[in-house]
């Protein structure tokens, strides 16, 4: 298959070509998909988002100015995309009220499993609360800060570290259980 | 990204091993989207938006034509001429046109008093403004409120009108 640079794609979509729409596609669709994973609660929900964050893509596809690189401005849109699904869900961002805190044994990577997989990894965090995930998504994979969170979330930054420390906390305790079965 | 974040272990753990995959997909396809994706894509794909939006095109079409529209109406239709009835006579206007020193002497009517000589007292060289609520005024105009006189009846004068004085001078 053959690889286009940014520009041909662009060009070439702003162009109507089809076969400059589905190398874009091809191109991006996995390495999209895998980062709407982690917001999503499971395949089917990500798999929506990765269909209406390139319909956005190729709708907008005008509006890329090339300063930085295609991939990152398509990350942007898809990222966007998966937070207007989340917003769709009532009070995505509210605490869980059965959450007990756990004091986890394991404090360091090298005490985790190193035999963890990406996709084990995934499923543990699609167990999390929805506004749980995306906070620690947010904050741990992207690397916004606590008021840029709440500024993209409407919320305030103490809910943002709260849910921060919540989701750490839930995850720990995933982990810990998995290792003891 | 504004501040120095605190990472957790656990952080480090889902960054480095979610960010860090390979770039062929997994074989159990875990990580692959279905095929129906990119049909759904297609099929709600709409063109980018360049220049100008089928839209936006009709909108501007649609008044262009209603502009052009009502120009050709307002000056190439038909002139509406008045339509007179048959048997309807038309009204006549009467036609203000300045009144000559002649006509109005004409139309007067009204001798000036005489003198013992039989001259006039007054020669009128150039018609002069009449008063205003002049006795002739007030002859001219049609007494509305006041009694009209029957058909075939003779008409009566005011006893001490101009027109009654000047019969009865007449009659002397």
């Amino acid at each position: 298959m053959h690889q286009y640079s940014d520009q041909e794609l662009v060009s070439g979509i702003l162009g109507g070509s089809p076969e400059h729409q589905t190398a874009l596609y091809r191109q991006f669709s996995l390495p999209m998909f895998r980062v709407l994973l982690r917001y999503a609660k499971d395949k089917s929900e990500a798999e929506d988002m990765l269909q209406d964050g390139f319909v956005r893509v190729y709708r907008d596809m005008i509006q890329f100015r090339g300063d930085g690189a295609l991939g990152g401005w398509i990350r942007r849109i898809m990222v966007n995309t998966a937070l207007s699904h989340l917003r769709k869900q009532r009070d995505f961002v509210k605490d869980v009220p059965d959450f007990n805190v756990f004091e986890s044994k394991f404090h360091t990577e090298e005490d985790f499993a190193s035999n963890l997989d990406a996709q084990t990894l995934l499923t543990y965090l699609q167990r999390l609360p929805p506004g749980y995930r995306t906070v620690f998504n947010f904050y741990a994979i992207e690397g916004f800060s606590h008021e840029e969170i709440a500024e993209k979330l409407g919320i305030s930054i103490g809910t943002s570290k709260s849910q921060l420390f919540k989701a750490r906390e839930f995850l720990k305790k995933i982990l810990d259980k998995s290792f003891i079965s | 990204m504004t501040e120095q974040q605190a990472n957790s272990p656990i952080d480090d753990l889902f960054r480095n091993t979610l960010e860090n995959l390979p770039d062929t997909p997994a074989e159990s396809g875990w990580d692959t989207p279905s095929d129906l994706v990119w049909q759904h894509v297609q099929a709600n794909m709409t063109q980018p938006r360049s220049g100008w939006s089928t839209k936006s095109l009709g909108l501007l079409a649609a008044i262009l034509i209603t502009i052009f529209g009502g120009l050709y109406w307002m000056f190439s239709g038909p002139v509406k001429t008045p339509t007179i009835a048959p048997g309807v006579a038309p009204i006549e206007q009467p036609v203000l046109a300045p009144a000559t020193p002649t006509e109005q002497v004409g139309n007067q009517n009204i001798e000036a008093p005489k003198t013992a000589t039989g001259s006039n007292a007054v020669k009128e060289t150039s018609p002069k403004p009449k008063p205003r609520n002049s006795t002739e005024e007030n002859q001219a105009k049609p007494d509305v409120h006041g009694a009209q006189p029957l058909p075939g009846s003779k008409q009566t004068l005011p006893p001490n009108s101009t027109e009654a004085q000047k019969k009865k001078g007449e009659g002397n």
